[in-house]
């Protein structure tokens, strides 16, 4: 994986690292470099964040002190129980981790999509509605909110990801395990409930 | 009350397919009310799926090491490096090196004089006094051919040397001449162009030695 070192099974490497071992710990941070050094530019471009390289070096820095302080705490956590590799889990640490400093910091721009919360919705008539009508955007919204509640929550989830953040329907697929052929029949049947929620059938 | 987000393993297997049923729903559950483990689930996907499709930099040698460092430093294991050390101040030592060059521009580094007098080099026809401890020397370096020189040592005006003075002359280190100067001027002729060292004892004691460039 890194600088062509002999790479230490999962199991070995932790049992190592978790008893304080240095060698270990040492060679846990080498194999794990590339990924985590990988995971923080790529999040940082996908949320068109400008990461500088010292921030980037930053980011990596505090991933691995992440792990190993308060004596492996955060790597104590990990248990592997269903399969999932110490890789695996790094990768979504680490993207946790950038994520977070995005939240606090001022690296991240503007968003590629806007979220837009239900009260957000567009208005459904042109300029000036009418009180009769803006009282009807209002209820209508109040409406979907209520009827999303009441979906289960895959569901719940498409209509969020896809009709209120703007995700792209394959970057929904891929989250729900979906392929990507059927998310687009996933999303019908899900606005076809919501719609049977809110104007039930007489 | 706090939120209880889902922790990482949890989201790991749920983007690689390997929740059960019954913790999916719980989940996806989750990620309608929280938009930050929704936007991390979404960046994980993609982190997933699309990782190989974004060009990035490899991790750079330096930065594995201020962490391996960092590692160690928060564990209490070993302070910093020595080598580290010395090559930061090896790195700021070329730094104000180069500063100095900056600041002044054209300037040839003089050789240092490792005791007494002044440093020396010069071309041409070169005349310089040197003060030893109790006795001025005066030194003339004259260019009688194309990359060659003569060098010419005396006491200088009103000086008297008591003890005889010893003058070598040494390239890289060997002696390629030396003389006795006592009342009368020495000379040292057809040296070629280079560097030199030349040394100046009395009764077997250095008293000065300085870098000579022809």
């Amino acid at each position: 994986m890194d600088q062509g070192l002999a790479l230490i099974p999962d199991k070995q490497l932790l049992a190592g690292c978790l008893s304080g071992d240095g060698h270990h710990q040492e060679a846990f941070v080498r194999q794990f470099s590339n990924l985590v050094f990988a995971t923080i530019q790529r999040v940082g471009i996908s949320k068109n964040a400008r990461l500088s390289q010292q921030t980037i070096a930053d980011l990596h820095q505090t991933v691995f002190l992440l792990l190993f302080e308060k004596k492996c705490q955060r790597l104590k956590q990990y248990r592997g129980k269903n399969g999932c590799s110490l890789a695996s889990w790094i990768r979504v640490l680490t993207t946790r981790a950038v994520l977070d400093h995005l939240r606090r910091g001022t690296d991240a721009l503007a968003p590629k999509r806007k979220a837009f919360a239900l009260e957000q919705l567009p208005e459904m008539t042109a300029s000036e509605p009418s009180a009769f009508e803006q009282l009807t955007v209002a209820e209508l919204r109040a409406e979907v909110a209520s009827g999303l509640k009441r979906l289960k929550p895959r569901d719940r989830l498409v209509i969020h990801m896809h009709c209120l953040e703007g995700q792209p329907l394959a970057r929904v697929a891929q989250v729900l395990g979906i392929s990507a052929q059927n998310i687009h029949s996933v999303k019908h049947r899900a606005i076809q409930r919501l719609r049977k929620v809110i104007i039930p059938e007489n | 009350m706090k939120r209880i987000c889902i922790d990482d393993e949890t989201i790991a297997d749920y983007l690689e397919g390997r929740v059960k049923p019954h913790t999916r729903e719980q989940v996806e559950r989750h990620l309608c009310d929280c938009a930050e483990c929704r936007e991390l689930v979404m960046t994980g996907a993609l982190m997933l799926h699309d990782d190989a499709s974004i060009p990035v930099d490899t991790v750079p040698t330096a930065v594995i090491q201020d962490t391996i460092e960092a590692v160690n430093a928060a564990s209490g294991r070993r302070p910093v490096k020595m080598s580290r050390v010395m090559e930061n101040a090896r790195q700021l030592l070329d730094r104000g090196r180069s500063f100095f060059s900056e600041l002044t521009p054209g300037l040839e580094p003089q050789p240092v004089a490792l005791r007494g007098g002044v440093s020396v080099s010069g071309g041409e026809n070169s005349y310089m006094l040197i003060r030893l401890a109790d006795a001025d020397i005066r030194m003339e370096i004259d260019e009688t051919a194309p990359a060659r020189f003569t060098l010419d040592i005396a006491p200088a005006r009103d000086t008297f040397l008591e003890t005889p003075l010893t003058v070598g002359l040494f390239d890289r280190g060997e002696e390629i001449a030396s003389a006795t100067l006592v009342d009368r001027p020495v000379q040292f002729e057809d040296l070629p162009g280079g560097r030199f060292k030349i040394r100046f004892s009395q009764a077997g004691r250095r008293l000065a030695e300085y870098l000579l460039e022809l």
